[in-house]
């Protein structure tokens, strides 16, 4: 799968959760979104799932995870 | 690795924080009417009754409302942690502590028995019950991140403040406690009382929260490993030591204090984001107030009662409860009122994009200039709490400056929550 992706790291909440939800909006069908974060978004996933998102989190260092989103009829 | 489909149970309805809240400032309030009708007696001793009752107001009224009322947000946020049935758990724990926070101060002022016993039972409940809760999921979650064991050990400090002061309260009503006298007798269970209040529940929950809150809502490097780890455990020995050898236990909390607020110090000045900020200057000014605290703590008691007309355990108290506690909640509160109301908002948007264009800036919901005038209220009603101590006549000047603070507080709380409300309707 193609994937578009941002770097939220450096970003004070809640403007992480607006870069994602903003790449959301625009993301084009066949793609996922893949998201270099410094934490898990733990509120965002919930959320996610209620809206039919799927998505997959792996630690990369102590401070960085990488946050992959799709569609779930993309998973 | 998580997968989807894994539940977080993630934020809780924003009127259960805001009513937590809501109710803080309204204690504060009735803490100035206090100062301002007991006069000047009021601050003759720290074991004044009218003393105890203002205590009471500031810790429990304030101090542990906001504190109970953000763990429901912050525990979800930072550790994936959410409570189980959070509006039946918060309207149980919210009424009980108010009714117990306003039993305690009642008590204390007109000293009437059946004032006793409604604290000890909304207290012993109120109290007891949120413990519980909150004690059952923090031990169920497996992590064993630095911050969760620090919330750990708040959790159980306040679990033993809860004990000990259901204790003194049983001895006021004549009940005969000797089983305690154990671990100490008098005023020094009192003292323990006080300490794990202040320095364990209250201090090092704070301590715990900072260490996730700076790095992440002002993007600065994270605190040293060895603070992260060692710090909150070393506070809570200290405390554990101190039931038994006051003497040794006190220079260590000092120091682990002091340790504290100048890598606090250092951290928020490395911060990337150098942008003006008030919650910041709050961080700074309970940072230097709390170190100020540790070096007045080393001075010792026959220089200091040669040179300094104020009490020593009064002023250090004031400095460390109204420049150190209150200074952090009330930086945190013009940091998360805002940023919840707009996450909450914001989270919905998840499910219909076009919502977003509804959702203002999240500055708006807390006019930055406003976040600026409490501080400085803060900061002037805080020097006349140290004029009281030195002068008790001027006593309503604190009491003047107490009423301006927290009738603002509570202005810029109601207008944060008036606009989340509105914006929650269009959408």
């Amino acid at each position: 799968m193609k994937y578009s992706e941002i770097d939220v790291r450096e970003l004070a909440p809640p403007e992480p959760m607006t870069a994602i939800l903003s790449a959301l909006s625009t993301l084009p069908q066949d793609e996922g979104l893949r998201v270099h974060h410094s934490r898990q978004p733990f509120p965002l996933y919930d959320k996610l799932i209620a809206a039919d998102w799927a998505y997959q989190c792996e630690q990369k260092a102590e401070h960085y995870f990488l946050l992959s989103i799709f569609r779930q009829q993309d998973q | 690795m998580n997968l989807s489909g894994l539940s977080f149970n993630a934020l809780p309805p924003i009127d259960l924080p805001f009513r937590f809240f809501l109710t803080a400032p309204l204690f504060m309030l009735a803490c100035a009417c206090l100062v301002f009708f007991a006069g000047e007696d009021l601050w003759f001793s720290r074991w004044h009754p009218l003393m105890l009752a203002l205590t009471h107001g500031f810790t429990l009224g304030f101090l542990t409302m906001v504190m109970f009322g953000a763990l429901l947000q912050l525990l979800p946020v930072i550790a994936g942690i959410g409570i189980p049935q959070p509006r039946l758990f918060a309207s149980i724990s919210h009424l009980s502590l108010t009714l117990g926070t306003g039993s305690i101060m009642l008590s204390f002022i007109y000293g009437k028995d059946w004032m006793l016993y409604s604290a000890i039972i909304f207290l012993g409940l109120g109290l007891g019950f949120y413990l519980m809760v909150l004690a059952w999921v923090l031990f169920k979650k497996l992590s064993q991140g630095d911050s969760i064991t620090g919330f750990r050990l708040a959790i159980f400090s306040l679990l033993a403040v809860l004990l000990l002061g259901l204790v003194l309260l049983a001895r006021n009503l004549g009940f005969d406690w000797s089983a305690t006298n154990w671990i100490a007798t008098g005023k020094q269970l009192t003292n323990i009382h006080a300490l794990w209040g202040l320095a364990g529940w209250a201090g090092i929950l704070i301590i715990a929260v900072s260490f996730q809150v700076i790095p992440m809502f002002h993007v600065a490097p994270s605190f040293p490993k060895l603070i992260t780890r060692y710090l909150a455990a070393g506070i809570f020995i200290s405390l554990l030591v101190f039931v038994l050898y006051p003497a040794i236990a006190l220079p260590i909390l000092s120091f682990c204090h002091g340790l504290f607020a100048v890598t606090l110090l250092l951290v928020i000045n490395k911060r990337k984001r150098k942008v003006p900020d008030t919650s910041i200057h709050y961080w700074q000014l309970a940072a230097l107030s709390l170190l100020l605290v540790s070096l007045l703590y080393f001075i010792p008691k026959t220089l200091w009662n040669s040179h300094i007309l104020v009490d020593k355990d009064l002023l250090i108290g004031a400095l460390f409860i109204y420049f150190y506690l209150l200074s952090v909640i009330q930086g945190m509160l013009l940091k998360i009122l805002p940023f919840l109301s707009y996450t909450h908002l914001q989270q919905r948007c998840l499910v219909d994009f076009s919502a977003m264009q509804f959702i203002p800036h999240m500055h708006e919901f807390l006019n930055k200039k406003y976040g600026q005038w409490l501080f400085r209220l803060h900061f002037v009603s805080g020097l006349c709490l140290i004029l009281v101590l030195l002068q008790p006549a001027t006593y309503f000047v604190f009491a003047l400056g107490m009423m301006l603070e927290f009738c603002w507080l509570l202005f810029i709380m109601t207008k944060t929550m008036r606009l989340y409300s509105s914006i929650d309707k269009k959408i």
